[in-house]
């Protein structure tokens, strides 16, 4: 982990503790790796286009209506979201009147540990400027950091009709592609979203978003698919609990209906559990679980992964019969995700900050394992044998199923 | 109605009922992904998760041939998100695994070792695999990771990449059929894009273009020659055609058809042999696979149950009649084109629905056309465009007559009514009392529409029509009664009239002609409906003959040819003279003294004149005594309106509906008006309440004018005891003597101090009886015509006492 663990604080995180953001002091041991940094994705765009509201929203569970009060933003707002282990990032919210050429901008600095550059365009409004504007941050952001990826939120789209957002849509692309190519820099690619804070479009932009900056999503998929289909569920997402966003899902495409659903039950659980819990610091500990029949036949599942990651699987009702054996591949699925913590840890050479992961890292050393999943998550050649063992270390659960 | 569609269903498909494909399933025990037949359609593969199988095809049954997932080591690669047979080899199968492995299995080989190559390169998991038409040996795969590669299968490790590992990622990718691009192939993406590819050129795609709005699920080329047509289908419930012919690099497919579904749609796959058939299955909910029409977009052509859990994969049969589909409740199932069910046939054919403005219209089903034309200019165009044309009318049904109009007059006529621009115009203008309502109505009409008001000038037609019929006896007593005393009264006068006849207008003339030419048979109507006869003008002047009438015109014309100007006239000295006692008259005459028919047909030969230019009428007024004289001058022989019976509907609360819409419109100048017009025919249809808040308001409205006269006459014309109460009050008028400047207590005209009367005029120093002027500022004043006399050149007092008088 790499949050600051200063007790006088420089966190600036802005969740209220109950949340269970930020660090959580007794257990922090004080492993801050000062040279590297955690990932940065940086919040662009003309003033008034929503980049705050997008933040707030996303992270600070500001309710959509409530963002028409936000002040407009006048200096880089950071924001850390260092909530579980996978999702380590902060958000630079940069105001648009912004001067890249002020000297105060140091654009080496700010574009240089960045994973991700979100653009956000008002689709309500005249987009030229924007899209000119687009066209120089990227340029110059890509001069500085090759690696960063860039998305264009097509924002406000909620105020549009089916066919004047893909009409848009399908101008900003031709325009924005039309510009990079005519600037000769063709080789950098632009991903779109139609977002809206009004629904859960601008949850599923961050999604991916965030993804993108997972290393590891490849095994998690993988474990996903595997977990899924030993279990006969139908479709499973990790989510990180208090975003709400997915770090993670099966192969299978997503249905909207369906992660919104999976959003619901997270707010359901989370509010049962606030107010009839045992804790009082916060709403999930390891133990946290779900389960919701629906009267369309369907069941949402969910189990809590870690303190801020919960698995949540939809399945039909002839699929739990079974939950026994739902439940072991649960947990075979968690050690496994575990062990993807331990692993990239390890490369790290860090602390997890987590007791539970800790402990893994101290004591239970595999050779084969460190080796086959570092090597995965450098992400080149060792695929195989990560996969290799993957497959065998749920294929108990596989053989279990196949006994029942 | 039913058969509608299943004529078309008979005459395109041609479908042999026993027909050599049957309808059949298997249950492979697993959900199943995908399916693939070898080339000669005898073998399928089946794929899902924990399913790989090949089934042979039997002519009534499925019968399970070989189970690939067998062995000691059964990992994700045995298992596969899509599949897809070699084209040419029979033995060699490719399948797209969850953890990014694609696999090329050998059938030929041994139980445990079929397993060929499992290439590694995709990063996460494969969504589709898919052989090249023609070139055997190449294999495209598109996976999660962004990256389409194009592997040769005789190959171990050389493979094409196009894409960037870690962009959106690619649901599916299809070859383009080789007679339209040999080496071009389209992927579609997850942000929902689809971009084509030349084989030779990785670099960067040839095409790039939004599709949908959300991921891009799945796409499929037009199988038929020359169709360069492209169908995607994506989360936004579309299936979309895009015209895929390469003409211009830069500019971007059309997008030509597009079919809404009830949920995302999963697959989509051409039918082949009809050009514009596409089938398509759904991602969630919809268990059906349909086949849909490019031409009707709303309704599927034809939709196939079966399947327990939505379906995924569809495999058509060359003879497009059959085909196969398997889906997640593990069965495969063959589908015959006879079993479909027919969507259409059980669609309702006749719409109705309202508009914000109330109209309706409802469209149905007409009549059948067995010609079976087909659409289009073509005759010949495939059977599959075949359609039954259906007639099919619509009719849109406004909820008032005079609610229609023009978007602009409407709007015009709402900023009128709040800027009440007309307002002063139409108050003075309209005419409440003095003539038959009919006539009222009229003239109030014309007035509206001088100043474009058409809904209201339609409103006042509509009244006068309406209460022409019913309404005849009553107000055309007033009417003709006058025509007696008129007539009577004018043939000293024609004389003089005779030179201003030039005046006349050309309307008037026609009617004239008109009149004259049935001059007898009008008689008898014209004395009981006369007024309705204007309907009746006909337009167009024709001077010639207008001269030869001249010398022998009859009085009717004047009778009915009510100008403005005379009205108005008439209006005003009627006001000065008495009134009531014309009121009265018109009110309540009886019926018996109305058939001045004799005095009429005398005058029509001996009195060549028509009284019509306004000085004639005004001199005419002046001589206009009460009419009783004249009635009882009449012979009451001919008694026709009883004999004319007009047909009697009551319309009252129709046009009590009308006034109440047009005051809660907040025109309230109108609905009173109205009101007033229609008098005792309306008032008992609306509640008093109302009316007199209408009438309260409109007098309000008109104060604030300075409509002071209007104002009172609306006040007499009020039938209501409220109202009409109003301008009783605090009538007293209290005169100063212009001489010491005290108030006349006792009576009016004397002085008590003075002992002289204040009546006097300053300019003749005669008592005043009669109209008297007064300045209010000085107390003098006078005769009206000599006071107005005296302002014409000084604007001084007459009495000498310097005051610059004002006399309103």
């Amino acid at each position: 982990m790499s949050f600051e663990d200063d007790p006088t604080g420089t966190y600036v995180g802005s969740f209220p503790k109950g949340f269970g953001y930020g660090p959580e002091e007794t257990e922090i041991e004080g492993a801050t790796n000062p040279g590297e940094e955690k990932p940065r994705i940086l919040l662009m765009g003309l003033r008034r286009s929503g980049k705050s509201s997008i933040q707030k929203v996303v992270f600070h569970k500001v309710s959509p209506n409530e963002t028409l009060f936000l002040e407009s933003t006048n200096k880089i707002v950071k924001d850390d979201i260092s909530n579980s282990s996978f999702v380590q990032f902060q958000i630079w919210d940069i105001p648009g009147q912004i001067d890249f050429f002020d000297a105060a901008f140091d654009s080496e600095d700010i574009f240089g540990g960045c994973g991700a550059l979100i653009f956000v365009i008002d689709a309500q409004d005249d987009y030229m400027e924007a899209l000119s504007r687009l066209q120089m941050v990227v340029t110059r952001a890509h001069k500085i950091n090759e690696n960063i990826k860039f998305e264009v939120f097509i924002h406000k789209v909620d105020g549009l009709s089916d066919d004047n957002k893909i009409e848009t849509q399908r101008d900003i692309l031709q325009r924005a592609t039309d510009e990079l190519a005519d600037a000769g820099m063709d080789n950098i690619r632009l991903s779109f979203h139609l977002t809206s804070i009004y629904d859960h479009s601008i949850f599923e932009a961050f999604s991916k978003v965030v993804q993108k900056l997972i290393p590891q999503l490849a095994i998690l998929e993988n474990l996903l698919d595997i977990v899924i289909s030993n279990s006969k569920i139908e479709k499973a997402f990790l989510f990180d609990v208090v975003s709400k966003i997915y770090i993670a899902t099966d192969s299978s495409p997503v249905d909207m209906q369906c992660y919104e659903l999976c959003c619901d039950m997270i707010d359901v659980v989370i509010d049962m559990s606030c107010i009839y819990g045992a804790r009082d610091d916060g709403a999930f500990d390891n133990e946290s679980a779900a389960f919701i029949k629906l009267n369309s036949s369907t069941v949402l599942f969910l189990r809590e992964v870690n303190r801020h990651l919960a698995l949540l699987c939809i399945l039909r009702e002839d699929g739990c019969e079974n939950r026994g054996i739902i439940e072991y591949n649960f947990k075979c699925f968690r050690s496994a995700i575990q062990e993807v913590f331990v692993a990239r840890n390890k490369q790290a050479n860090k602390s997890t900050g987590h007791p539970q992961m800790d402990h893994l890292v101290n004591g239970q050393i595999d050779g084969t394992l460190d080796s086959g999943i570092s090597s995965q998550s450098n992400g080149m050649l060792g695929a195989a044998g990560g996969h290799s063992f993957l497959n065998g270390s749920v294929r108990r659960a596989d053989d279990d199923d196949d006994d029942d | 109605m039913m058969q509608l569609s299943n004529v078309p269903k008979l005459l395109h498909d041609k479908v042999s009922h026993n027909g050599q494909y049957k309808a059949m399933s298997f249950n492979c025990d697993g959900a199943l992904n995908s399916l693939a037949v070898n080339k000669d359609r005898t073998q399928v593969v089946v794929a899902g998760r924990s399913v790989f199988k090949i089934l042979n095809i039997k002519e009534d049954c499925f019968i399970e041939n070989t189970n690939l997932r067998v062995g000691r080591h059964i990992n994700l690669t045995y298992g596969a998100a899509d599949v897809a047979w070699h084209p040419s080899d029979e033995s060699m199968l490719a399948s797209a695994a969850t953890n990014g492995c694609v696999v090329i299995w050998n059938l030929s080989k041994g139980a445990k070792a079929k397993q060929a190559m499992v290439y590694q390169e995709h990063k996460r998991s494969v969504n589709r695999v898919a052989f090249h038409n023609s070139e055997h040996n190449q294999l495209l795969s598109a996976s999660q990771d962004g990256v389409v590669m194009i592997h040769d299968v005789r190959m171990q490790i050389p493979c094409i990449k196009f894409g960037v590992l870690g962009s959106d990622s690619v649901r599916d990718a299809q070859f383009c059929p080789p007679s339209m691009g040999y080496f071009l192939f389209a992927a579609a993406y997850d942000n929902g894009g689809v971009q084509t590819w030349d084989m030779r050129r990785p670099d960067r795609c040839e095409k790039q273009f939004m599709a949908h709005n959300g991921p891009v699920f799945s796409l499929d080329w037009h199988p038929a020659e020359k169709t360069s047509w492209l169908a995607t289908a994506g989360r936004d419930k579309m299936i979309k055609v895009w015209d895929m012919a390469r003409t211009d690099r830069m500019a971007l497919p059309q997008c030509l058809y597009s079919i809404t579904n009830i949920s995302s749609v999963a697959r989509v796959k051409w039918r082949p042999n009809r050009k514009h058939h596409i089938s398509s299955c759904s991602l969630l909910v919809d268990h059906c696979v349909n086949v849909w029409d490019l031409g009707r977009p709303y309704i599927p052509f034809a939709s196939f149950e079966g399947h327990g859990d939505v379906a995924t994969c569809i495999e058509w049969r060359e003879d497009c009649h059959t085909f196969l589909s398997c889906g997640r409740d593990g069965y495969i199932i063959q589908h015959i084109f006879n079993d479909a069910k027919r969507p259409a046939d059980h669609a309702n054919l006749a719409g109705l629905d309202l508009s914000i403005k109330g109209e309706i219209s409802y469209a149905f089903f007409d009549r059948k056309d067995h010609s079976y034309s087909s659409l289009g200019k073509s005759k010949k165009l495939p059977k599959s465009r075949q359609f039954t044309q259906a007639i099919s009318s619509l009719w849109v049904f406004e909820q008032n007559a005079e609610a229609k109009l023009a978007p602009a007059d409407e709007d015009a006529d709402e900023t009128d009514m709040t800027m009440m621009q007309t307002f002063k115009e139409f108050a003075q203008e309209y005419k409440l009392d003095g003539l038959s309502l009919v006539e009222l109505c009229k003239h109030n009409a014309e007035v509206a529409d001088f100043y474009h008001k058409p809904q209201i000038s339609q409103i006042w037609r509509m009244l006068a029509t309406v209460y022409a019929s019913s309404i005849c006896p009553q107000s055309g007593s007033g009417h003709i009664n006058r025509i007696g005393s008129l007539g009577i009264t004018n043939s000293q006068l024609d004389k003089q009239d005779h030179k201003d006849l030039v005046v006349k207008s050309a309307l008037k003339r026609t009617r004239e002609k008109d009149k004259k030419k049935t001059a007898q048979e009008l008689k008898k109507k014209e004395a009981t409906s006369g007024s309705n006869e204007e309907s009746s003008d006909v337009e167009g002047e024709s001077s010639e003959v207008e001269k030869s009438i001249r010398g022998s015109n009859t009085e009717t014309n004047f009778l009915f040819g009510d100008g403005g100007e005379d009205d108005t006239e008439l209006y005003t000295t009627e006001g000065i003279f008495n009134p009531e006692d014309y009121d009265w008259t018109r009110q309540n005459l009886p019926s018996e003294g109305f058939q001045p028919r004799h005095e009429l047909k005398a005058m029509i030969g001996t009195h060549p004149t028509t009284m019509e230019s306004e000085m004639a009428l005004t001199s005419m007024l002046e001589s206009f005594m009460p009419p009783e004289a004249n009635d009882q001058s009449c012979e009451p022989t001919l008694v026709i309106k009883q004999i004319h019976e007009p047909e009697f509907m009551d319309f009252s609360p129709s046009v009590a509906n009308v006034i109440k819409n047009l005051a809660e419109q907040g025109d309230v100048q109108n609905s009173v008006s109205m009101l007033i017009v229609l008098g005792d025919l309306i008032r008992a249809h609306i509640d008093e309440v109302y009316q007199e808040s209408w009438f309260f308001a409109y007098i309000d409205l008109l104060g604030r004018f300075e409509l002071w006269t209007v104002a009172n006459l609306v006040i007499k014309q009020s039938k209501l005891m409220v109202v009409s109460s109003l301008n009783q009050e605090s009538t007293v008028i209290h005169t100063m003597c212009f001489r010491c400047s005290r108030a006349c207590d006792r009576v009016a005209w004397l002085c008590d101090k003075c002992k002289r009367g204040v009546n006097i005029c300053s300019v003749c120093h005669h008592p005043v009886r009669g109209l008297m002027a007064w300045c209010q500022g000085c107390c003098h004043g006078g005769h009206i015509d000599h006071i107005q006399e005296w302002l014409t050149f000084s604007n001084q007092c007459p009495a000498g006492c310097g005051h610059l008088c004002e006399f309103l």
